[in-house]
């Protein structure tokens, strides 16, 4: 399962914990806004208790109150916030007012001083002015103390804060999404190295031996690419001991095959010479025949082998390019295999529809024609016909090889280059499974291209086409 | 002929001795590059043919000293590595022909007489096809025992196929080699020739076969 990307990561990563600190910033601003609120509402609040205040007085001892009705009406019409009140005496009655409003305990304690709190009266947040209020009787030389109250629900003060904190969190929200886009573009740019980087790991040839490039490369990406480098570096050498380990292999192996068929040649040489030899001796002669068959299978085996690690890209060989004619190569290959050929009653012929030069390695074409008409006498069959062709087609040179045997279907076309594959349909033939390959890696460093075909009236076309010969 | 054969392995060095002395040949095993060379310093060989990986001195190395005598015996090298570059510094160095390990002993016979046959140019070679014999000292064929007459022309083409060892001639090439370069006669006439000699070779065991597009082929048919 994939991770989600750097990008989506980095956002989430700044997304949540500034939208904590904006909620922590709102709930901030809130009180703020709330306290700024009260702070101007409690003036006007404190202004009516006031207003209230100068119509008490005390008179023949008792409590006599004068509202201003104007001041409260102003004041409720104000904000539509609903407007309590209450006298009381310290202690006593309640003069006039709203009997159940609360005192929450929070008289004030020095007289003429206001104290203001927040309460909750019928079911709604109210905020409280309070006033210890001593009243004098000039006459009867009285003090009573009343206690005047007046509450305000606070539906104004919290539409302003929540205006105040609209405005603000409008203004915070913006900068959320602005510094997002910010580092969205950021971490999309910061990643262009890391997306070059992929891209060129993308576009490395299996086998390209050179290590990553860190020139241009943020610090912080560098000791990935080093650890790259370290693991390719690995890689190669491991792949390079193991080549030279396959090639030594092989190449200890010539020797002692080349005393085996020796030997092998020797004795059939031996039996044949003897004149009707008893039945042990011709039974002697089946098996060395065999013997001789198995170690010249053995020995094209060890050959194409070491053709193919020889051909490999890292085998350090270089191939010798020079001009030569394609269809002299072509006609002395197919002349070295007529005897093989006849001894099986296959009609191998060379046509040639024009003198054709390329630029390549004299043996390893040679290699390369040997090998189809190797597989084209293996797979067809006696009495086939093979033709090989040298053609132009344009400015290219062309080599084909055509045999009427039964070709290859469609859907192993590609197989048949793997190494070692053998066809369902050939396993009786005794071969290698190597040949195609060697031919298409012969092909590929002379830049040509193999492709099969199906042939008219049945058999198989190869066909190799090389670049056009580029004038000196 | 003597034949110098220098090759480490035993067991090989054995087969090779005997597949080169059933070939009438009196052949000198060495066994290592130094001996080689010694030898090579004091006695006169028809053919040498020389392993590239040797003990104490390398085969390239008694090549090398071989001609910086200025001893032009024909070295055929045997490598057991089919390296290109091998090949390349061993003719280099003066090597005649190149053969890669492991190889048919047939293979070897035919380089093998092929280098003592250019080395010997001038000594005529005998040559049979089936029951066509050549005798080089008078160009004369016998088929099956009884002289075939031939035109001088037709003698020449027969030489040409019955010496190429079963292996096919091209027709330019083989009128190159009948007519020279400079006559201006059509390649077509060689034709005739081979239809005429065809003719006389009839009924026998012997044929001359086209190979399409590759030319003509002496063969003996199998019977």
């Amino acid at each position: 399962m994939t991770q989600p990307n750097l990008r989506v990561r980095v956002a989430l990563w700044l997304l949540v914990p500034l939208l904590l600190l904006l909620a922590f910033d709102a709930w901030l601003t809130y009180q703020r806004a709330m306290s700024a609120a009260h702070a101007a509402f409690d003036r006007t609040l404190e202004f009516s208790l006031r207003s209230i205040r100068d119509g008490i007085r005390l008179r023949g001892g008792e409590i006599e109150v004068d509202l201003p009705y104007l001041a409260l009406e102003m004041f409720e019409s104000n904000g539509g916030g609903n407007i309590y009140y209450q006298i009381r005496e310290e202690g006593g009655r309640v003069v006039t007012g709203y009997p159940d409003l609360p005192d929450a305990g929070k008289v004030p304690g020095e007289p003429y001083s206001v104290r203001f709190y927040d309460d909750v009266f019928r079911g709604r947040p109210l905020r409280v002015a309070m006033l210890r209020l001593p009243v004098h009787d000039v006459p009867s030389a009285q003090t009573r103390v009343v206690l005047v109250r007046v509450g305000e629900t606070i539906e104004q003060r919290q539409a302003l804060a929540r205006e105040i904190l609209t405005g603000s969190l409008q203004q915070e929200g913006l900068l959320v999404v602005l510094a997002l886009g910010i580092v969205w573009l950021g971490v999309a740019r910061g990643l262009r190295p890391l997306n070059r980087l992929s891209a060129k790991v993308a576009a490395r040839a299996e086998d390209d031996p050179t290590p990553l490039d860190t020139v241009g490369l943020p610090s912080e990406v560098t000791p990935l690419v080093d650890s790259i480098n370290q693991y390719i570096g690995r890689t190669q050498s491991m792949q390079s001991s193991r080549r030279r380990f396959f090639n030594d292999a092989a190449h200890q192996l010539k020797t002692p095959l080349a005393v085996i068929q020796a030997e092998s040649e020797l004795a059939l040489r031996d039996i044949d010479g003897m004149e009707a030899g008893s039945g042990s001796d011709r039974r002697q002669g089946v098996h060395l025949r065999r013997l001789n068959r198995a170690v010249q299978h053995a020995v094209r085996i060890v050959q194409q082998l070491l053709s193919l690690s020889r051909l490999d890209a890292h085998s350090g060989y270089t191939v010798r390019h020079a001009a030569l004619p394609l269809h002299k190569v072509a006609r002395s290959v197919t002349l070295d295999w007529s005897p093989v050929a006849r001894a099986r009653g296959i009609d191998l012929g060379f046509e040639q529809d024009a003198r054709v030069e390329i630029m390549g390695q004299n043996d390893l074409l040679a290699e390369l024609v040997g090998n189809l008409i190797d597989n084209a006498i293996r797979y067809s069959g006696d009495g086939a016909v093979i033709t090989v062709r040298v053609a132009r087609e344009g400015e290219h040179a062309l080599l084909q090889v055509v045999d009427n045997g039964p070709g290859i279907a469609a859907e192993e076309r590609e197989a048949v280059f793997e190494r070692f594959y053998r066809s369902e349909a050939t396993q009786a033939v005794e071969g290698s499974g190597l040949g195609l390959s060697i031919v298409r890696e012969i092909a590929r460093v002379h830049g040509a291209l193999v492709g099969l075909t199906d042939a008219a009236g049945g058999g198989l076309v190869v066909s190799v086409l090389f670049p056009p010969l580029l004038p000196a | 002929m003597r034949v110098l054969l220098v090759e480490d392995n035993p067991i090989l060095s054995r087969s090779l001795t005997d597949a080169l002395t059933s070939a009438k040949l009196t052949v000198d095993c060495m066994h290592d590059g130094e001996s080689a060379d010694h030898v090579l310093r004091t006695q006169d060989y028809a053919l040498v043919i020389l392993d590239i990986g040797l003990p104490k001195l390398d085969g390239l190395e008694v090549l090398r000293r071989l001609r910086a005598r200025r001893n032009a015996v024909p070295v055929l090298m045997l490598t057991a590595h089919g390296a290109v570059e091998e090949r390349v510094r061993g003719l280099d160095l003066g090597a005649d022909d190149y053969l890669a390990k492991p190889f048919a002993l047939t293979e070897l016979e035919a380089r093998a007489r092929a280098l003592l046959r250019r080395s010997h140019g001038q000594e005529p070679l005998d040559a049979q096809c089936g029951t066509l014999l050549y005798d080089s000292v008078d160009r004369g064929f016998t088929l099956g025992g009884e002289a075939l007459a031939l035109t001088p022309r037709e003698r020449s083409v027969l030489e040409v196929l019955i010496l190429r060892n079963g292996r096919a001639i091209n027709k330019d090439t083989l009128s190159e080699k009948i007519f020279g370069l400079d006559e201006s006669v059509n390649a077509d006439a060689i034709e005739i020739y081979v239809h005429r000699l065809r003719k006389k070779l009839e009924h026998s065991s012997v044929g001359i076969v086209t190979l399409r597009g590759l030319g003509y082929l002496l063969e003996a048919k199998s019977a």
